[in-house]
């Protein structure tokens, strides 16, 4: 009873986020966002792919050529990129070089497709967009082991940070916080951004693309 | 028997079919329907008054089905879009059949919606209204079959339209003896970011969004027929539009503001030179917490007006209110509109039927619709 007040009480008066750096950056619509090793792979709606060196704000065109790159996450030594109206997750090595493509059925809108993916402990999560937010997770060998529909409007790019679900929100303007063992809304954090599409924590901070300014935003990491 | 039935239909009902992909070839079905009750308080001495077949009905107003797709990563992109109501008014129901190649320059070739004023871009189900204002849905055909272009700059901040249409008789009934073509040209200019067609602010924009659009369209035709609309739509000469909007949305509140001018130029010496004005004024306000929107449009139309005879005026205010059932845009819409006349009747005032009574130049109506979205 008392987590539940406590919840309740944090989705109410949540704390609105302010970015404490913002780069523009030349990637078309940047969507997902995923940073290791002194480099953010970046994947653009306009089917390129971006790195961006987050501490000199270079950017470079990888020239890989997709339908709508809407997520991106780096996994050891692998790469994901998401597409969403093809509904391909498609996987990389780190040179770039197409290892595997899947096809996950999904026959909502096209431009209601897969936003985001992330990874945690072996599997990938996948995310759809909105009616409904349909959060899929897939094994290593990118099997579905699990299906389960959000209680959310909808999602723009998902992260799995301190063993917490981060999904973020273009149209709610925010950044839900869910319970990973049970997928339950603990925590809510507004973001007054225009078009915020990609999220990942990179050192000590959280950036966050937004693909209507073409921007990059640094945030300081929020207590979870 | 019953258990088996149940096991077999449900996984269809969920997993229901709206997209296909084959590779990079995407196919989506979409559709709505929408079906409203329309009530009317009208004068006594207005035609209407006793035409019991207008009066205080059900309407069918949107059966539509639309086939949208795309392939090889989208360079291709092509959409089919049919709304089978326009058949009981024995109406062509094609709204779409356009095929665009996309680079940085998208060609278009087929019939669709002309790149003239932001509210007629705007399709009603983005719209909280169940019918358009006056300069829109009667001022002058909206799609049109030909060669469409559009330019972005500065990621869309900046897009220009240009069509090129014939006004094919059998689509838009439009054509003449001449032949001539139409000619259309749109400029808009956006802040921060591109503004999409959309009457409302759904993503409660956290910083004011601006769209500043201008528009263009020239005609010239022959040997039609002139009364066939309240205002003109053929006339035998040279037709030529301007137009103006400017929006904004912030925070769940929009705004829109329109200017309509149409001049008339009449190659038949016998007729005066006229013009049509046309103004719209909306603003909206979506209440996501407890799933509303409220809407008010003020809208005037000064038709076919010329120096020695004055317009016909009519005035057009609407109240909206509409409660979304889901993210689907499955809208209850309610639009109450008061039609106010000045009373200053001309030779072809009869077209228009309005009372005749100036003491009493008001017609009300309300329209309660359910708009429901297949896909």
């Amino acid at each position: 009873m008392k987590i539940l007040l406590i919840s309740f009480l944090s989705l109410i008066f949540s704390e609105t986020l302010v970015p404490n750096k913002k780069i523009k950056i030349n990637a078309g619509e940047p969507s997902g966002i995923y940073c290791s090793n002194g480099k953010c792979i970046i994947s653009s709606d306009d089917g390129n792919v971006y790195s961006f060196n987050p501490e000199n704000y270079q950017i470079e065109n990888l020239k890989i050529y997709g339908e709508d790159f809407e997520g991106v996450t780096i996994s050891g030594n692998n790469i994901y990129l998401i597409e969403e109206r093809s509904r391909k997750l498609l996987k990389y090595d780190n040179e770039f070089q197409l290892l595997k493509t899947v096809t996950l059925p999904y026959s909502g809108r096209l431009n209601r497709g897969y936003e985001g993916v992330t990874h945690y402990n072996n599997n990938l999560f996948v995310i759809t967009e909105k009616n409904p937010c349909l959060l899929t997770i897939l094994n290593k060998d990118l099997q579905i082991t699990n299906q389960v529909l959000l209680n959310i409007k909808e999602a723009s790019d998902i992260i799995i940070y301190k063993d917490e679900l981060l999904v973020l929100s273009e149209q709610d303007h925010c950044i839900y916080v869910l319970d990973i063992t049970n997928y339950k809304i603990k925590k809510k954090f507004n973001l007054n951004l225009i078009g915020a599409e990609g999220i990942c924590i990179y050192k000590n901070q959280m950036l966050i693309t937004s693909d209507k300014l073409s921007t990059v935003y640094f945030f300081d990491i929020p207590e979870l | 028997m019953k258990k088996l039935f149940f096991f077999l239909l449900i996984p269809n009902l969920v997993f229901s079919q709206y997209t296909f992909n084959k590779g990079y070839d995407n196919l989506e079905i979409r559709g709505n329907i929408t079906t409203y009750y329309k009530y009317r308080w009208y004068p006594n001495d207005s035609i209407e008054t006793n035409n019991k077949q207008e009066k205080n009905l059900f309407k069918l107003k949107d059966a539509r089905i639309k086939l949208e797709g795309s392939v090889s990563k989208r360079k291709i992109e092509y959409e089919m879009h049919l709304d089978f109501a326009k058949l009981k008014d024995n109406e062509q129901p094609l709204m779409d059949a356009y095929v665009t190649f996309n680079n940085k320059l998208e060609t278009t070739v087929g019939f669709t919606k002309l790149p003239f004023s932001r509210h007629s871009k705007t399709a009603i189900i983005y719209q909280p209204w169940l019918k358009r204002a006056q300069i829109i849905d009667e001022g002058q055909h909206r799609r049109d079959i030909g060669l469409h272009l559009s330019y972005g700059i500065l990621n869309d901040k900046i897009q220009l339209f240009s069509s090129i249409v014939d006004g094919e008789k059998d689509l838009v009934s439009d054509n003449d003896a001449s032949g001539n073509l139409e000619y259309i040209g749109r400029i808009e200019l956006a802040y921060p970011t591109k503004m999409k067609y959309r009457s409302l602010d759904l993503a409660h924009s956290s910083t004011p969004i601006f769209s500043l659009g201008s528009s263009y369209r020239s005609s010239t035709k022959s040997e039609t027929d002139v009364f066939d609309e309240i205002i003109y739509y053929k006339i035998n000469g040279t037709k030529k539009s301007y137009e103006f909007d400017f929006a904004i949305m912030y925070k769940g509140f929009s705004f829109l503001a329109e200017a309509h001018s149409i001049d008339y130029l009449w190659e038949n010496s016998q007729r005066e030179n006229s013009n049509t004005i046309g103004l719209l004024i909306e603003g909206n306000y979506l209440l996501k917490r407890y799933n509303s929107v409220f809407a008010l449009r003020y809208d005037h139309t000064d038709i076919n007006g010329t120096v020695s005879l004055p317009g016909i005026q009519q005035q057009t205010i609407s109240i909206g209110y509409n409660y979304r059932f889901n993210e689907h845009m499955n809208v209850l819409k309610i639009q109450f509109r008061r039609e106010i006349y000045d009373g200053n009747m001309n030779s072809i005032g009869d077209l228009f039927s309005p009372p005749l009574n100036t003491s009493n130049p008001f017609k009300n109506e309300i329209r309660i619709g359910l708009q429901y979205i297949i896909g």
